[in-house]
């Protein structure tokens, strides 16, 4: 028997927006620290209700020295709060950053050949 | 066309980057000799110049007014006190307010929106506030930008959001800003309206 659960139905399943997120920050930032901070900062500028309604999930974060990118999910009604939200981050930890939305899409292929396709991840 | 109403440095690789076309610089000058002096070190076509005026009282605003009016393009007042704000925007000199909201208040009311409609005053927002407060700073004050907000859509009065940027961390892209502006309630066009034709066709008439 199979432990696993089944897939939310079609009915009930919310659709997704996918974005790419750079942040170009003044100190190094770890990647691995990266997802922590943006989460930290999602909850503290929307809120655990905001954050839980938005259905905010960071799928990826990479990069290298002072430039980091992350791959941000979340629910496609309130995409525009995410991205209203993702624009007020002014420090993540000790270092100042300045973040842009490079683009959204509906699917992480196009998102993935679309706006990270001059990266060095991809 | 993105137009930033309002940064305090220029940088042509950032504004290409940020996807604004045009952008106002625009700082608090203490006399008009240092105005003078920024117009001649920067030299692009995309770059409009204005003054941002600080005023204690309406003799003091008139009379920088009329000072900074002759050289610079673009005068927005600095929001202060409920009452140097409604004589800020009784001057048809004024291009528009900025930033009056405080974590009180919105720092107008229907009857300052109504002669701002009246006058061509806009109301300008910087992200500038919103990015250095902090905890319930920030929260307040986007309860009182949102509520600004609500009273310019209400009543006529023209709205422009900036970015406000000192140092390259302030600045954020044309789009992010967008998105802001809805996050604060406008509609989608209107936003983007805040962020192009508005600032634009203030420019426009000032030059003319």
């Amino acid at each position: 028997m199979k432990n696993k659960l089944k897939a939310l139905p079609a009915t009930i399943r919310q659709k997704k927006r996918y974005l790419a997120l750079k942040t170009e920050s003044e100190k190094e930032l770890n990647c691995a620290d990266l997802s922590k901070l943006l989460w930290q900062e999602m909850i503290l500028l929307t809120g655990h209700f905001g954050t839980a309604e938005s259905g905010f999930w960071i799928i990826e974060t990479f990069g290298s020295k002072n430039t980091s990118f992350a791959i941000i999910a979340c629910e496609v009604q309130k995409y525009e709060k995410v991205r209203a939200a993702l624009t007020l981050i002014t420090y993540l930890g000790n270092s100042r950053v300045r973040p842009k939305v490079l683009g959204v899409s509906g699917t992480l292929k196009k998102l993935r050949t679309k706006y990270l396709k001059n990266t060095v991840h991809y | 066309m993105f137009v930033d109403f309002h940064c305090e440095f220029f940088d042509p690789d950032l504004l290409k980057e940020t996807g604004f076309e045009k952008i106002v610089v625009k700082r608090h000058f203490s006399s008009v000799s240092e105005l003078e002096k920024l117009k001649k070190e920067i030299k692009d076509k995309n770059v409009v110049f204005g003054a941002e005026i600080t005023a204690s009282n309406q003799g003091e605003l008139s009379r920088k007014i009329t000072e900074f009016s002759k050289s610079a393009d673009i005068i927005t007042v600095h929001g202060e006190t409920p009452e140097i704000n409604r004589l800020a925007v009784r001057d048809k000199r004024v291009h528009a307010l900025t930033h009056p909201q405080s974590i009180k208040n919105a720092g107008i009311d229907h009857s300052t929106a109504r002669v701002a409609c009246d006058n061509g005053v806009a109301l300008e927002i910087q992200l500038f506030q919103l990015l250095h407060s902090h905890g319930m700073q920030k929260s307040r004050l986007m309860h009182s930008t949102m509520n600004a907000v609500r009273i310019a859509d209400k009543y006529g009065m023209h709205i422009i959001f900036s970015t406000g940027a000192k140092t390259k961390w302030d600045l954020r892209s044309a789009q992010d800003m967008v998105y802001l502006a809805m996050a604060f309630g406008l509609e989608k066009d209107a936003a983007k309206r805040t962020l192009s034709s508005l600032p634009e066709s203030i420019i426009s008439e000032a030059k003319k």
